[in-house]
């Protein structure tokens, strides 16, 4: 490494600023909820700087970690992902005191963990690595794609029981991106579109819960207490909000009218309290994140880091995307957070972490003689 | 291969964008298309505005009696859902309020985290509610009204519901001035309905409501409501009212209606107890009005004072009907048509002025219109248009029927007779103040037009004078004070409508005082008397008795009233000497005593036939009173002495003299300054009293100009 390889500073600046914020965001959100539960209305405050140095010192150690070590990692990682996938399914171990009954994480000890977070980054790994292994195979279905279409259906099937259709569809739409970008051919990606909806309809369709919220998307009279008030609240934070916002701590709806202020609706609350132009911002650096990602990823020395840089770069586009869709009402409530910003320890620790390999890649730009940046497309970034 | 992730990669980043892109669109959409939309509902859900109520204004009187004010009282309510025990709750409160216990505990189990338990204690409930100490029971501050003259002019101040806004009377009136503006905080509510206190949230202080300063004087409005409670338990009268009003500013001072109620708990009356009589209630005024016809008479020229009219022998033909007189009269100056009241007499003054004419006067001195005094529920009155008038109407309006009046327009129209001509716009409200006593805003005397000119209005005084004196409104004689006016006795319509009714009347009286340079105008109306039935003998005994008891008063807007009936001097210990004769002595004892006067007793005779000073002077307090006493006969056989009138208003002084069967001449206006023969030579045969009157207070010289009038009066 020379001099030159320097992580991609805009990236790293564009992270902690966002993280920053997220701190600021979780105190301010929590406030009430933290006093009504716990008397004191710093809680969560303290747990998510806790966490959040927690994630940037990750961050900051993936950041030194050769990228292309991971790539070792990744079958166990996606072994290890499968299990733990199956183990919150099973009713003693998964944590089962969510207000919803809903079983998403895992209690290890002292602290609960939300495998999908993990799934998510190891998904990446994966794929990447098998995009580049079977790079000369890529055209061929069954010798090239279906082994790994497998092991992806699984860990899928296995969050969309848990169930967390946000999740599902975020892994899902990784998953496309990921393999449209490797080069797969748009047939396979057509049948495999086509053959996913087909499970996802029916999913909607046989579980209860997943069709209530289908339903109260649709037509939010239908469920006025349950999802449909929690979205309706946050249509009238992000309202109340108008240009400038009702300024920074001066949130109404968090006074416990708005369920989950500082987890899954944080976005909700920053609309409300900065207003239009605070959550323009607040999207623009996420836009940059994306810019920066892609940059570094087209800039990677090899076929593995761009697919890698890709791929975590969708991943966060595409969680921040689902999130700020569910809280302006342009898809169904799914339980997914903010990157960086919402309340939530697996969350922020492997989307770090996932930035923390970004900013790797972006360091090893220059690293290799046959750069891709060199023999990269008409696409200047 | 390569140029072909190129593109794809920049596909996919054109679908991120996209996405992106719409997302922002769509927060466009919602922050800043419907941020109104989104705020009106965030503001409905947590927004809990706590209203800081004002201090609603007192009302006072012209000198600064509280008539109205605030009592601070607790209100108690309850939090359904902090209640431990709402059956004892409930027991508690319901023997507390005489109620079942079970209508109070409902209500904790209906929706809602507040229930009233009991409102407005005074403190002896309050502290009993809370030595309960009951949880879940809360306290909340709030002002009651309260009228401490109970009753007192009930009708013009009207009273408040339970939340103090007006529903009656001024304080219907006034209830924008009175009840100032409630202040507000703004304190934020979670989703649990609790009260989240933040000091940088709004907060409006409220500002309290002004007071009003009334015209009304408080005694003399005591004195109106006894008097004619009185007058009405006397007569056997349903209902009545009393107006009196300073002519010159027409400011009404009081204004008395029977039956009264108390205001500190209105909702035990009927509602037809709180109408304002004096204001709202039209009636057929019959002989008082008269005034009209005479007025526009001596305006317009058509008839002159010393006119006479010959009164057809007391009946005249009105398009086929007749209308009588009470007595049968013949010739009479048109001045002893209005002192005798004579239908007859009045009809052919109107008709010789003509329909137009005294429609317009009628007009003029305000009739058919409103008054315009600040009070609700003001009726116009009925005038009909002369272009809707039958044969009859003429005539009948000219002695009163076929025309319906408020109380109020008819003071207002002797009022103008009284100040010179001038009908003034009545005042009740003289100023709004703030809390520090600045006066917000003035409402001064204000002059509607003048309807006949100074002159006409001193004749008119003057007839109206001798209606007291020596009409049909004798009974409103007062020793010491010329006063005039006029009576009525008008035949009620009956209910249904079809004629009049031959034993319901309206007696009424209305006059003022001293008739030279008046002071005071006063009405006074009777509803269905029994008995006596007539204005003169049931309306103006009440007039002379309220007269009477405000001229005593030491203080009030007549008072120096006093200084014209003797010389000027510190009249608060000034009273008047009480007429004695044919009392006997413990009674004369007893009279003089009552007034602070020492008798010294002469003569041994049973009754009183002779004092010194004389009935009707004002003298100071402890002066002593010479009381000669002899019987009935011994009187009219002693030679009769020539009694002292220096001092005495000329209108007095030619009063006794004239009791002595003298003759007089009078040389002035006012008091009588000098008098010859002088007092206590004997009276012979033929003797003429000389009399120089001088006047001693402004306004006087109006009289002036009827002088020639009373010289009449000289001839026995």
């Amino acid at each position: 490494m020379d001099g030159k390889d320097r992580p991609d500073r805009i990236l790293f600046v564009a992270i902690v600023l966002l993280v920053g914020v997220g701190i600021i965001m979780v105190y301010s959100s929590s406030v009430a909820v933290a006093q009504l539960r716990y008397q004191t209305s710093s809680f969560f405050l303290k747990r998510h700087v806790l966490r959040a140095l927690l994630g940037l010192l990750a961050m900051l150690v993936a950041m030194r970690i050769d990228y292309h070590r991971w790539q070792k990692l990744a079958g166990l990682g996606m072994l290890v992902s499968i299990f733990l996938l199956s183990l919150v399914l099973l009713p003693r171990v998964g944590w089962g005191g969510s207000a919803k009954g809903l079983s998403r994480s895992l209690n290890l000890a002292f602290v609960r963990f939300q495998p999908s977070e993990m799934v998510k980054l190891v998904l990446v790994f994966y794929i990447a690595r098998q995009m580049t292994r079977k790079e000369g195979q890529i055209g061929d279905f069954k010798e090239g794609l279906l082994p790994t279409v497998c092991v992806i259906g699984l860990s899928l099937v296995l969050i969309a029981l848990q169930p967390d259709l946000g999740t599902a569809l975020v892994v899902g739409m990784l998953v496309f991106s990921m393999f449209a970008v490797a080069g797969v051919r748009w047939i396979h990606l057509l049948k495999m579109g086509f053959l996913t909806l087909l499970g996802a309809a029916t999913m909607i369709f046989c579980v209860p819960y997943c069709r209530l919220r289908v339903l109260s998307f649709l037509d939010s009279e239908l469920d006025p207490i349950g999802a449909g008030y929690q979205i309706e609240q946050s249509l009238i934070s992000l309202g109340s909000g108008g240009i400038f916002g009702v300024g920074l701590g001066n949130s109404r709806q968090k006074l416990l009218f708005l369920p989950e202020p500082h987890t899954d609706f944080v976005f909700s609350i920053l609309g409300e309290e900065l207003g239009f132009v605070g959550v323009v911002v607040i999207l623009a650096l996420f836009l940059l994140v994306a810019w920066r990602g892609l940059r570094a990823a087209r800039g990677a020395a090899d076929r593995f880091g761009f697919l890698m840089g890709t791929g975590i770069t969708a991943m966060i586009f595409l969680n921040m995307a689902v999130n700020v869709a569910v809280v302006t009402r342009l898809c169904p409530t799914t339980g997914l957070t903010l990157p960086f910003i919402s309340y939530g320890g697996s969350s922020l620790l492997f989307n770090l972490i996932g930035m923390g390999i970004l900013l790797n890649i972006s360091r090893r730009r220059l690293a290799g003689k046959a750069s891709w940046k060199k023999r990269r497309g008409p696409c200047a970034c | 291969m390569n140029s072909n992730q190129g593109r794809r990669t920049l596909l996919v980043i054109a679908l991120g964008f996209c996405v992106w892109s719409s997302l922002v669109g769509r927060l466009f959409f919602i922050q800043i298309l419907h941020n109104r939309e989104y705020c009106r509902k965030s503001k409905v859900q947590h927004r809990c505005e706590l209203v800081l109520n004002a201090r609603r204004g007192n009302i006072y009187d012209r000198d600064g009696t509280k008539l109205v004010f605030n009592l601070p009282v607790k209100s108690y309510y309850a939090v359904p859902q902090e209640i431990e025990n709402p059956q004892r709750l409930g027991d508690m409160f319901g023997k507390f309020l005489n109620r079942p216990s079970q209508s109070i505990i409902r209500n904790f189990y209906k929706k809602g985290s507040f229930v009233w338990l009991t409102r407005k204690m005074g403190p002896v409930e309050s502290e009993l509610i809370e030595s309960w100490s009951i949880p879940g029971v809360y306290a909340l501050g709030e002002m009651e009204r309260f009228y401490p003259g109970r009753s007192m002019g009930c009708q013009i101040i009207g009273f408040t519901d339970v939340d103090n806004s007006g529903l009656e009377g001024l304080e219907l009136q006034f209830d924008e001035q009175l009840c100032g503006e409630d202040g507000w905080a703004v304190v934020q509510m979670d989703a649990c309905g609790r009260k989240i206190p933040l000091a940088e949230y709004p907060r409006e202080e409220p500002c309290d409501g002004h007071s009003l300063v009334l015209t009304i004087q408080a005694t003399y409005q005591a004195i109106a409501e006894q008097e004619l409670e009185r007058g009405i338990q006397d007569t056997r009268a349903r209902a009545g009212c009393v107006i009196l009003m300073d002519p010159v500013t027409g400011e009404i001072l009081a204004m008395a209606n029977e039956p009264r109620y108390d205001l500190n708990h209105p909702g035990r009356v009927l509602p037809e107890w709180r109408r304002n009589r004096a204001i709202t209630d039209m009636f057929e005024p019959g002989s008082t009005f008269k005034i009209v016809a005479a007025a526009a008479a001596l305006q317009e020229e058509t008839q002159k004072p010393e006119d006479i009219i010959y009164c057809e022998e007391g009946q005249i033909e009105v398009c086929g009907k007749i209308i009588h007189d009470v007595e049968e009269f013949g010739w009479l100056t048109f001045q002893r048509v209005i002192e005798k009241s004579s239908n007859v007499g009045v009809i052919k003054v109107a008709r010789k002025l003509g329909e137009k004419i005294f429609f317009d006067y009628a007009r003029a001195f305000g009739f058919g219109n409103l008054t315009g005094i600040q009070l609700p529920g003001e009726a116009k009155g009925l005038l009909a248009h002369p272009k809707t008038w039958s044969g009859m109407s003429l005539a009948s309006m000219a002695i009163g029927h076929e025309v319906a009046v408020t109380p109020l327009q008819l003071v207002c129209a002797y009022a103008s007779l009284a100040n010179g001509g001038t009908l003034m716009k009545p005042l009740i409200v003289r100023y709004i103040v703030d809390g520090r006593g600045n006066v917000v805003r003035n409402f001064s005397p204000s002059p509607v037009r003048r309807v006949i000119s100074p002159e006409t209005a001193a004749v008119l005084r003057f007839f109206l004078a001798k209606v007291v004196e020596s009409g049909t409104g004798k009974m409103a004689r007062m020793k010491g004070l010329t006063v005039a006016g006029k009576t009525g006795t008008a035949y009620k319509l009956k209910e249904n409508g079809s004629g009049f009714s031959s034993n319901k009347f309206v007696a009424s009286f209305c006059g003022f005082f001293p008739a030279e340079s008046p002071r005071l105008v006063g009405l006074v109306i009777l509803d269905e008397p029994r008995s006596p039935h007539s204005g003169g003998r049931a309306a103006a005994p009440i007039f002379r008795r309220i007269a009477e008891r405000i001229l005593y008063l030491p203080k009030g807007p007549c008072a120096d009233l006093c200084l014209m009936t003797s010389e000027p001097g510190d009249t608060s210990q000034m009273v008047v000497v009480p007429s004695l004769s044919g009392l006997d002595s413990s009674a004369a004892v007893h009279q003089l005593q009552q007034r602070g006067l020492v008798a010294e007793l002469e003569g041994d005779g049973l009754r009183v036939y002779h004092q010194q000073p004389q009935t009707g002077l004002l003298v100071a307090r402890g002066e002593t009173v010479l009381v000669h006493l002899g019987d009935q006969r011994a009187r009219g056989s002693e030679p009769s002495e020539i009694p002292h009138v220096v001092g005495l208003t000329m209108r007095e002084a030619i009063r006794q003299l004239r009791q002595k069967e003298l003759a007089v001449r009078v040389s002035g206006s006012g008091l009588v300054v000098r008098q010859t023969p002088k007092a206590g030579s004997s009276i012979g045969e033929g003797i003429v009293c000389h009399l120089e009157c001088a006047p001693s207070g402004g306004g006087q010289s109006l009289m002036a100009v009827a002088s020639s009038c009373y010289q009449g009066v000289s001839k026995p």
